[in-house]
């Protein structure tokens, strides 16, 4: 049924079509956990720099936080050739409202606004799961959300989306590993008007544990922020200090005589 | 010969590897995201309600405040949102029921896609509006009184759950549809209650071969009786199926909650004349008391019959609520897919306001673990 | 009329390099009733003329909402207007679908320029015979837009099109510069003013022929015609005793189309 004319134009642009017949069954190169929290004056989002290929360490130095417009950006975790081929495309919708913005105004904000970017996105995994031919991720977008008159507004947005086209906004976010072990910590920690060095502490803390009990994780790290002046900061990856001496770890059996550490 | 016995091998081969695929990790694109929706009409009110909880299918939480895809507005783009309500914190003793509950009037926003913007955290204060009066029976509670150029038709709305990702596709086609419907009629089309019902009706059958996992709830006002607006509920299946009833609930859970809602409102749709002893197991009653006796049935539009059971509840929208809230607090004890926060839109027409109903949302804690 | 060669298809070149038949197209917005468009920094407004066939059939909508956020005034074949516009309806409603805002004005009069242009580079089919005034309010603020059957499209302070329209334009070149700081209410009052330069010599505005549309900060597409115009009307009376369009440049009214 359709009471509705067909679709066109662009306001549904071009998805990513699927090349040939073979879809992604399970995926092969992987990064795990995002994690992302709201604070007093924007969003933080944090991942590693590892992708996997199955329990190989694959890649060390990949980034999977990328800024998709100057006031937009994405985390992505699943496998990390779909997360390219969305941020191509992200990137694509970018430039083109860049060039095509063509008024009597000044323009600053011809761009889409992380809400739109998170909506959009929703579509297009929505629209591959429904084709059997999912893109294999969870991406977090984060931003501001906008005003009715196109101002931004003071509010942050912070919005994730899976393979499935499961979309929902919250405070704080965890993807893959991390809703398991990280999401638990964040809730118990988050405040509204955390500072951002809190913020911070918090999702470093958070990556270290993950690398502790994450055998897809590292310790090679990405902090990135979108603030309410508008900007998008994505660090370089970094190193997180991790202690192994927990006599646990060093000793075998724990000291015990028994089948105690590792 | 040789030729024939490579064939087959490769047949084989062929059947073996499909086998071996089949059995491996298939990409499943559906996802039970937990939520349970439930809907009350009432004589004159109609009240829709949903927890907050979306798990990720498992044991999971994905969010504790999740609301934009559980309930929703079926109505155009341009309906006014309804102001924001003011938020108190109600004295534990002043709850109705379930002693332990703390209610809260919440400052609900109405987003343009139709959503209900999960009420925020008090930190902003209580926001006042002009239009708020205080109930008497219910000092706790605000009112607001739509402004007067508030649109004659009341809203529609639609509780659906199940896959989360497919209730939010079901929300924008559902939309869309409404929307192009409407901007055909620029004088303005204005859907009631069961043409909103139809209509869902027809999208979920529209992809009846790749269903939309939603499980879905309609309530609304309907004005089609001459003698005053009274309530209409519909509750439906993942693909179309669906019925009128007085108290309905779809989602994760409805097996428990519908028989509770059964029974809890068949109590208070009897006539409130029995004791309230301290042993007070009120008797079971020899016959369901929603059903209308067949010389009481009256024959409905087209010579259809209308339903054999009452089409609304008896009792006061107090009440209603209070049982939904007890319904709720059930199922979240043994069900873990239920849980964190009601959130009950209650749609209340007014006699007095020239009209035109009111809408209340009234968020309710429930169990976090 | 001398019989031109080469207008027989809009595919057809003339030797000086131009298009006869979507000059042609360009011509019936010339016989479209008049039809302003103008705004400030807050709001846009839309005006025009309605006619009607006889004394005893109504006026024709000149004014046409597409979303909450914009409509269009239209002067040339209603009937090209009323597809464009159920286009246009379905980009907003389908944009709304993926992204869950309003669909960006000049996005969207980007590709109604591209829907023009099509039909002049095919074929047996015909340009579109109708030019449209769009005024919206999205985030970047309102905006005035005018396309022609060409392809062209130009965003604009304020622009005229239809019949006798030029009385209209010369109001609105004298006077834009006031426009940015209007209010509301002054603005649609200009936008009378403008009107009353383009109604042809024996005829007057009144409100059953006057349509005011507005649309901006924190209001949405709205029509103002019939007893809704009259205050205006009634304002319009009182502050020009004198003035109004007054240099009239007489163009062919055509009844050959129906506008």
């Amino acid at each position: 049924m359709s009471l509705s004319l067909q679709a066109g134009g662009s306001a549904t642009r071009a998805l990513p079509s699927a090349a040939g017949t073979t879809h992604t069954t399970s995926p092969i190169t992987t990064g795990t956990s995002v994690l992302a929290v709201k604070y007093r004056s924007g969003v933080l989002l944090a991942a590693d720099t590892l992708v996997s290929y199955g329990s190989m360490a694959k890649f060390k130095n990949a980034r999977r936080l990328l800024p998709i417009n100057s006031r937009t950006l994405i985390g992505g975790s699943g496998e990390y050739s779909d997360l390219q081929s969305v941020s191509d495309l992200l990137k694509r919708n970018a430039l083109e409202d860049k060039c095509t913005a063509d008024s009597l105004y000044e323009e600053e904000n011809n761009e889409e606004c992380a809400k739109e970017v998170w909506s959009y996105l929703r579509a297009v995994m929505y629209n591959r799961r429904s084709k059997m031919n999912p893109l294999w991720n969870d991406i977090v977008v984060a931003g501001f959300k906008q005003n009715d008159d196109g101002t931004t507004s003071d509010e942050p947005f912070l919005g994730v989306v899976d393979k499935i086209g499961t979309a929902y906004e919250d405070d704080v976010l965890a993807t893959g590993f991390g809703g398991y072990i990280a999401l638990p910590l964040m809730r118990e920690k988050y405040r509204p008007d955390m500072e951002e060095g809190e913020a911070r502490a918090l999702l470093e803390d958070c990556l270290r544990i993950l690398f502790y009990r994450d055998c897809r994780a590292l310790n090679r790290v990405q902090i990135a922020k979108v603030t309410r002046e508008g900007k998008v900061l994505v660090s370089e990856p970094y190193e997180l200090d991790t202690f192994w001496d927990f006599k646990g770890f060093v000793d075998t059996k724990a000291g015990l005589g028994t089948d105690g550490g590792w | 010969m040789n030729k024939n016995i490579f064939t087959s091998s490769s047949l084989i081969l062929l059947v073996f590897s499909n086998l071996v695929e089949s059995s491996a990790q298939k990409f499943d694109p559906y996802q039970l995201n937990g939520g349970l929706v439930a809907a009350v009409a009432g004589k004159d009110y109609v009240l829709i309600a949903s927890d907050t909880r979306l798990t990720d299918g498992g044991y999971g939480i994905n969010s504790r405040r999740y609301l934009s895809g559980r309930i929703w507005g079926a109505s155009s783009s341009s309906w006014e949102p309804i102001s924001t309500l003011a938020s108190t914190q109600l004295p534990q003793s002043s709850s109705p029921s379930a002693a332990s509950a703390s209610w809260n009037v919440s400052p609900a926003k109405w987003e343009s896609d139709g959503s209900l913007a999960m009420p925020l955290e008090e930190e902003n204060g209580p926001k006042r509006n002009e239009h708020e009066s205080r109930s008497l029976s219910f000092p706790w509670l605000h009112f607001i009184h739509p402004p007067s150029e508030a649109p004659k038709n009341s809203p529609v709305f639609i509780g659906s759950a199940g896959c989360a990702s497919d209730c939010e596709s079901l929300k924008r086609r559902f939309r869309l549809e409404l929307d192009s419907l409407e901007c055909n009629f620029p004088s303005g089309l204005k859907l009631g209650v069961q043409s909103i019902a139809n209509l869902l009706q027809q999208v979920l059958y529209g992809r009846r071969g790749f269903p939309f996992y939603s499980f879905c709830v309609v309530a609304g006002m309907d004005n089609r009786d001459s003698d005053g607006s009274t309530g209409a509920v519909y509750v439906y299946d993942a693909i179309g199926s669906f019925e009128r009833v007085a108290v309905g609930c779809s989602g994760t859970g409805r097996e428990l909650l519908q028989p509770i809602l059964d029974r809890l409102f068949s109590e208070s749709s009897r006539n409130e004349n029995h004791n309230h002893d301290e042993c007070d197991i009120p008797v079971a009653a020899h016959r369901d008391v929603m059903s209308v006796p067949a010389g009481e049935q009256r024959l409905g539009v087209a010579g259809s019959l209308r339903p054999p059971v009452k089409s609304f509840v008896d009792c006061s929208w107090e009440e209603a609520v209070t049982n939904i809230a007890r319904g709720y607090q059930s199922v979240a004890e043994r069900e873990i897919s239920v849980g964190d926060e009601i959130v009950i839109c209650l749609l209340k027409s007014e006699s007095d306001v020239n009209n035109s109903p009111t809408l209340h949302v009234i968020s309710f804690n429930l169990k976090k673990d | 009329m001398f019989r031109n060669m080469y207008d027989t298809d809009v595919t057809v070149w003339s030797p000086e390099g131009r298009l006869l038949q979507v000059e042609y197209a360009m011509e019936s917005v010339k016989q479209g009733s008049a039809c302003i468009a103008l705004r400030s920094d807050t709001h846009s407004v839309i005006g025009a003329l309605k006619r009607s066939v006889s004394e005893l059939s109504s006026h024709q909508q000149k004014i046409l909402e597409i979303d909450d956020h914009l409509g269009i005034g239209i002067a040339g074949l209603t009937a090209d207007a009323r597809t464009l516009a159920k286009w246009m309806r379905n980009e907003c409603l389908n944009h709304k679908y993926v992204y869950g805002t309003a669909l960006p004005s000049g996005r969207l009069v980007n590709d109604l320029a591209d829907r023009h242009q099509r039909t002049t580079q095919t074929y047996v089919r015909r340009p579109y015979g109708v030019g449209l005034l769009v005024a919206s309010f999205d985030k970047n603020g309102p905006h005035v837009y005018q396309t022609c059957p060409s392809g062209n499209v130009y965003e604009c302070y304020a622009s005229a099109i239809g019949a006798r329209s030029q009385s209209g334009r010369t109001y609105l070149e004298k006077h834009y510069e006031s426009f940015p700081g209007c209010d509301r209410d002054e603005l649609i009052m200009h936008a009378l003013k403008a009107l009353v330069g383009c109604v042809s010599g024996d005829g007057e505005l009144t409100s059953e022929n006057g349509s005011v549309a507005v649309v901006g900060k924190n209001e949405k597409f709205t029509l103002i015609e019939g007893e809704a115009l009259q205050p205006y009307l009634d304002r319009l009376e009182l502050e020009s005793g004198n003035n109004g369009g007054e240099n009239v440049e007489e163009e062919q009214g055509g009844d050959a189309m129906e506008t």
